[in-house]
């Protein structure tokens, strides 16, 4: 089988040279409202704290603004994560390199589309409609993003990519406590795909599917959300507790270059600086067990007040729990979560990881328990160095009793999509 | 039948805080605890005796004193604190007094009140309980050698119909001592060589850290092989007599820490049970997952037994509601026609039965620990 670019273009479609001009009416909702479609769309700017603001906003007309798709690296980490997400992982079913690299471009070209936004071509009478018409005739940016990243089969003698595998990606390895089930495990490519509400996030998916079609196939998928505050501060989880509360800045570059973002001269390949380790990891949380574990015990077990999630022993959610204080753990236990995880000594500073995680909700086990969870992310400059030793520390804490890993993966988020002339992975093609 | 169990033990009782003074100092970088009742150790390292108090610094109410504390000894100290700022103050004889850094006790008020609460017991209480539940678990211990034993010989001689039938016996055996391998369980890595699942192992069922029950299980059930059951068999036997020789009074100690952990069991066998048998997960090939749940209900009736007499005066319905809902559950399990069926093959509304009157008895159960959290004498 042999697709080109062309093949995937004309199922949407779509010429060169409208890809090239991008949706009809180009640059978003602005231009929409100029060319005369549909009702005003607020716009706001997609900051850190976007669930907060879309509360504040209500109402389903609310739409985030357009996030820039080119960059030296990819959307949808640095930015703030927005309600909606979207976690499709894909086998890459192509044959050849080159029709690897075609389903590279057309990915490209669908994800600079959908995230400007704007009106879908209309194909007239002699072929179905280019687009689901799901998000209606104006497709809104909503602050969509979609991050591309590829797993470690990727690199394996199918398309001659072996020798420019990142350092790190490997097979995401079995902890202690996990369950793995193989079927929801690994990928040659993750789609992270995070929007202002589902349906934009789904169409995204949809349209992307639509327009790679024949190349890759979709291995497993899971749809996330983020809670509004509650009633202020982080998001809450599905254990009732806020979290994601103590991520390093890595809004601070030199923070970034440190702990984020491959950058030259630590051994990786040229091809992959700006790029990072995206760990992705489907957690299920045993949430009829957990409610009914006493509300002691289950600070304990997190090391924060639940109601307004303070470390044990402080008022505010961000304040720095000071464990040299506490060396017996008498105030916030040894054992517990936020302590294991971030110990706050010099020594594990180099370890700490950037969080980026989701609610899961996902129908019923065979016991009839609830099937909802976390889908955990975080991105690193070194999985070993970072994600690993920060999983390693938490084996055996008294939590495992009550969440289970279940799959995901370890996968290299590629690094940003430069201009309009460059595409997803064109710099990893290049080089081999 | 779970996950792992590992090496970071799961709740590390606290040391009280040492409170020391020296001849010019005074509790130097004392910690103040949560609010609530807490122990310090007070140690006078000092040349002299000394009276120690402990005082609230924006009211200056004494909140505890300590009388001819000799110099080098230490005394404990129990105290009820609320929040605000508290010091400690010390006189030694022939110096002026000194007096520590005031710091500041947690002032979080819980959202809501934190509603009624239960007298803790005492460690003393539980201990004769313990003591009952030790002389049951030696007992089936004992059996459950005897067993492996015997099918150990039925391995031997290639009868995979009793080997299958003597696989049961000792399985449920093993279950009724209530300590399968949730991360709680009292016989910690031992019990996960003897019945953990793959889950978490590098490799998945072809690790060679899978062991035990369920390893015969695959052997006999689904791979039909007697040669690597004849190992595993006699590898399951080696851990069995590993168990035997462990002292209980070891890995079951009346600690405030040991006799919580134990407590749990009354309602996380069926915890487990619900998480690792009504799913399925830990049935590789004998679909005996009902017979599991039988014995955990066994086990669980008979701890509770043991606790009721702590359990009745503080929540004078839950021993009895929970009899009655153990008793449905036998009863539920009993009615169902499909034997020797896996869970996923179960008609729906069978399960569905099942999967609630489990549910129904945990919730019951829930509650207990909390019920029998254990005080400071």
């Amino acid at each position: 089988m042999s697709l080109d670019r062309r093949q995937f273009l004309r199922r949407s479609g779509l010429g060169a040279a409208s890809v090239s001009a991008g949706l009809l009416g180009t640059a978003g909702a602005a231009d929409a409202r100029a060319a005369g479609q549909g009702a005003h769309v607020p716009e706001v700017t997609l900051q850190s704290d976007g669930p907060e603001l879309l509360n504040q906003l209500g109402g389903p007309a609310a739409r985030l603004a357009a996030v820039p798709f080119h960059g030296l690296h990819q959307a949808g980490i640095l930015t703030g994560p927005p309600p909606a997400a979207c976690f499709a992982a894909f086998d890459v079913v192509a044959e050849r390199r080159a029709d690897l690299q075609e389903m590279l471009r057309a990915l490209t070209d669908a994800a600079r589309l959908l995230t400007a936004g704007g009106v879908p071509p209309a194909l007239g009478t002699g072929a179905p409609p280019s687009d689901s018409g799901t998000l209606g005739p104006v497709i809104p940016a909503d602050g969509l993003t979609v991050t591309v990243a590829v797993g470690h089969s990727l690199f394996d003698d199918r398309y001659g990519l072996t020798a420019q595998r990142p350092r790190h990606l490997t097979p995401m390895r079995s902890f202690p406590n996990d369950d793995l089930d193989l079927a929801q495990t690994g990928g040659d490519l993750l789609l992270q795909i995070c929007a202002g509400s589902p349906d934009t996030a789904i169409h995204a998916l949809r349209y992307i599917a639509k327009h790679t079609r024949g190349a890759m196939q979709i291995r497993w998928r899971l749809d996330g959300f983020i809670a509004p505050p509650r009633p202020a501060g982080a998001p809450r989880n599905h254990l009732g507790f806020k979290d994601g509360i103590a991520n390093p800045d890595v809004q601070d570059p030199r923070i970034a270059d440190r702990l984020l973002w491959l950058v030259d001269g630590i051994g990786e390949p040229g091809w992959a600086t700006g790029g990072t380790y995206h760990v992705c990891r489907i957690i299920k949380t045993l949430v009829e067990f957990w409610d009914r574990v006493s509300l002691i015990e289950q600070q304990r077990m997190i090391g924060r007040y639940r109601d307004t999630g303070a470390p044990i022993g402080t008022d505010s959610e961000t304040a720095i729990p000071d464990y040299r204080t506490d060396p017996h753990g008498r105030r916030i236990p040894l054992s517990a979560h936020i302590r294991l995880a971030n110990p706050r000594a010099a020594s594990t500073e180099e370890s700490r990881i950037y969080r980026r995680g989701y609610n899961y909700d996902a129908g019923i086990d065979l016991n009839g328990n609830l099937n909802m969870g976390l889908i955990f992310n975080s991105f690193q400059q070194n999985i070993r160095r970072q994600f690993e030793a920060t999983q390693l520390r938490l084996v055996g804490e008294p939590m495992v009793d009550y969440v289970t890993p279940v799959g995901g993966g370890y996968f290299f988020a590629l690094p940003g999509v430069r201009d309009r002339s460059d595409w997803y992975g064109r710099g990893l093609l290049a080089a081999t | 039948m779970a996950t792992l169990v590992v090496s970071v033990a799961p709740a590390v009782a606290a040391a009280p805080e040492r409170i020391t003074f020296g001849n010019v100092t005074c509790a130097p970088s004392w910690t103040p605890p949560n609010p609530g009742r807490d122990t310090f150790l007070v140690v006078n390292q000092s040349t002299r005796t000394a009276t120690v108090y402990l005082f609230r610094a924006d009211s200056g109410r004494i909140v505890s004193t300590l009388t001819d504390l000799k110099s080098g000894s230490s005394r404990r100290v129990t105290v009820m604190l609320s929040s605000g700022p508290y010091a400690w103050g010390c006189d030694l004889q022939g110096y002026p007094r000194h007096v520590s850094e005031a710091d500041k006790v947690g002032n979080h008020r819980q959202v809501g009140g934190t509603g009624p609460v239960v007298v803790p017991i005492l460690v003393g209480e539980l201990v004769g309980p313990l003591d009952a539940y030790r002389q049951y678990a030696a007992a089936k211990i004992g059996t459950l050698v005897t067993q492996v034993a015997t099918l150990q010989s039925a391995v031997s001689g290639s009868d995979l119909g009793s080997a299958e039938s003597d696989w049961l016996t000792a399985h449920e055996t093993w279950l009724e001592l209530g300590q399968d391998d949730g991360a709680y369980g009292a016989f910690g890595e031992l019990g996960r060589q003897i019945d953990g699942t793959a889950a978490g192992l590098v490799g998945g069922a072809s690790s060679p850290q899978f062991t035990g029950f369920h390893k015969v299980e695959l052997d006999l059930w689904t791979r039909d092989d007697f040669a690597d059951a004849r190992t595993n068999v006699a590898q399951l036997a080696s851990l069995v007599g590993s168990l035997a020789r462990l002292r209980l009074s070891a890995v079951l100690p009346t600690t405030k820490l040991g006799l919580s952990n134990w407590t749990l069991r009354c309602h996380e066998v069926l915890e487990d049970a619900l998480r690792d048998s009504l799913t399925g997960e830990d049935d590789y090939g004998s679909h005996t997952d009902l017979d599991s749940i039988t014995a955990d209900v066994s086990v669980t009736r008979y701890l509770l037994g043991l606790l009721a007499p702590l359990l009745n005066p503080r929540a004078p319905h839950l021993v009895g509601a929970a009899r009655r809902q153990l008793t449905y559950l036998d009863d539920v399990i009993a009615a169902t026609p499909d034997d020797g069926v896996a869970i996923a093959a179960l008609p729906q509304i069978t399960r569905e039965r099942i999967d609630a009157a489990t549910d129904a008895v945990l919730e019951t159960l829930a509650p207990v620990p909390d019920l029998l959290r254990i005080g400071t004498s």
